[in-house]
């Protein structure tokens, strides 16, 4: 499985899938133009850890804005990362809102009531 | 120099009022691309930096604004009219008023205008259900309407989409909307 590691710019986050390291994160601003064209990387690289799974994946997601678009997104990587976990691998995702936005933190609610899977919600 | 030369130049200081008089902080009008919308947001971001209003009133100013710049960026008529696009934003004491206008096709008018009024009759509960709905099964296609960012503007703000559709020959209405952040 190859690592991912793209760079934030003005309006895309900084992607970290590096099964090697341990690091897993999604931070900064997702407003691309087009969102299907920037996550595709990220969506082939779940495709390949359904298959060949590593157990306690930890997924941070820091994010300080993202779009409508992106928020489809989004779900779209939950979703799968919730058929992985319920497939028997055990794994987790962490929701970083900075303490005084109260609006990421209710975003970070509002998936964790649409995916099933252990999800934290965590102030930064 | 002539008078007429100078009588010509009225206008700049007419502009300078209107935007007094609609407290104005920033005013756009022409083309509409990613990088435009990234200038935009991030001049209104700067002067936003120097307020000391919570994070979430300028999260909710900046993903009102995306929401709007990009609506127009994918849904406005790329025809003739696509240098029609208005953007502006104001301060007052009621909040920060958010502005934008575009050219659409006529066809598009009556599903524009039913999909904002029943977004408007719509409570808070019911808002975010439709929104989960919405993300969980709509396609994502750039065609499939300006749904999820209206109704993120609406649920953000918690105040009315006001708009206004002005015909602009047989084929185009220019659509207007505005919005509300209170602070």
């Amino acid at each position: 499985m190859k690592v991912i590691n793209i760079p934030a710019t003005e309006d895309t986050p900084k992607v970290v899938l590096d099964h090697e390291n341990k690091i897993f994160e999604i931070s900064g601003r997702s407003l691309p133009e087009d969102v299907v064209v920037f996550y595709q990387p990220v969506m082939e690289w779940l495709d390949n850890f359904e298959n060949t799974p590593i157990p306690n994946m930890e997924l941070a997601i820091k994010l300080e804005y993202f779009n409508t678009a992106s928020s489809k997104l989004i779900l779209d990587i939950l979703l799968k990362l919730e058929e992985i976990y319920q497939d028997g691998t055990p794994l987790k995702v962490i929701w970083y809102f900075l303490s005084s936005d109260t609006d990421m933190k209710e975003a970070g609610e509002e998936y964790s009531e649409i995916v099933g899977l252990p999800f934290e919600i965590t102030e930064y | 120099m002539n008078t007429q030369t100078l009588d010509d130049l009225k206008f700049v200081s007419e502009v300078r009022k209107q935007m007094d008089e609609n407290q104005l902080m920033l005013s756009y009008r022409g083309e509409m691309s990613q990088e435009i919308v990234m200038a935009l947001l991030n001049l209104t971001e700067n002067k936003l930096n120097q307020t000391s209003f919570d994070t979430s009133i300028k999260t909710r100013v900046f993903g009102v604004m995306v929401e709007c710049l990009q609506n127009i960026t994918k849904h406005s008529d790329k025809g003739s009219h696509e240098r029609s696009n208005v953007f502006m934003i104001g301060f007052s004491d009621q909040g920060y008023m958010i502005y934008s206008g575009n050219v659409i096709r006529t066809e598009k008018v009556d599903e524009l205008r039913n999909k904002i009024t029943r977004i408007n009759t719509m409570t808070e509960e019911e808002l975010k259900d439709f929104y989960k709905y919405w993300i969980k099964n709509e396609a994502l296609s750039g065609k499939s309407g300006a749904g999820l960012g209206l109704i993120h503007i609406a649920r953000k703000t918690g105040n009315p989409l006001e708009f206004d559709f002005e015909q602009v020959d047989n084929d185009h209405y220019f659509f207007s909307l505005r919005t509300l952040v209170d602070h």
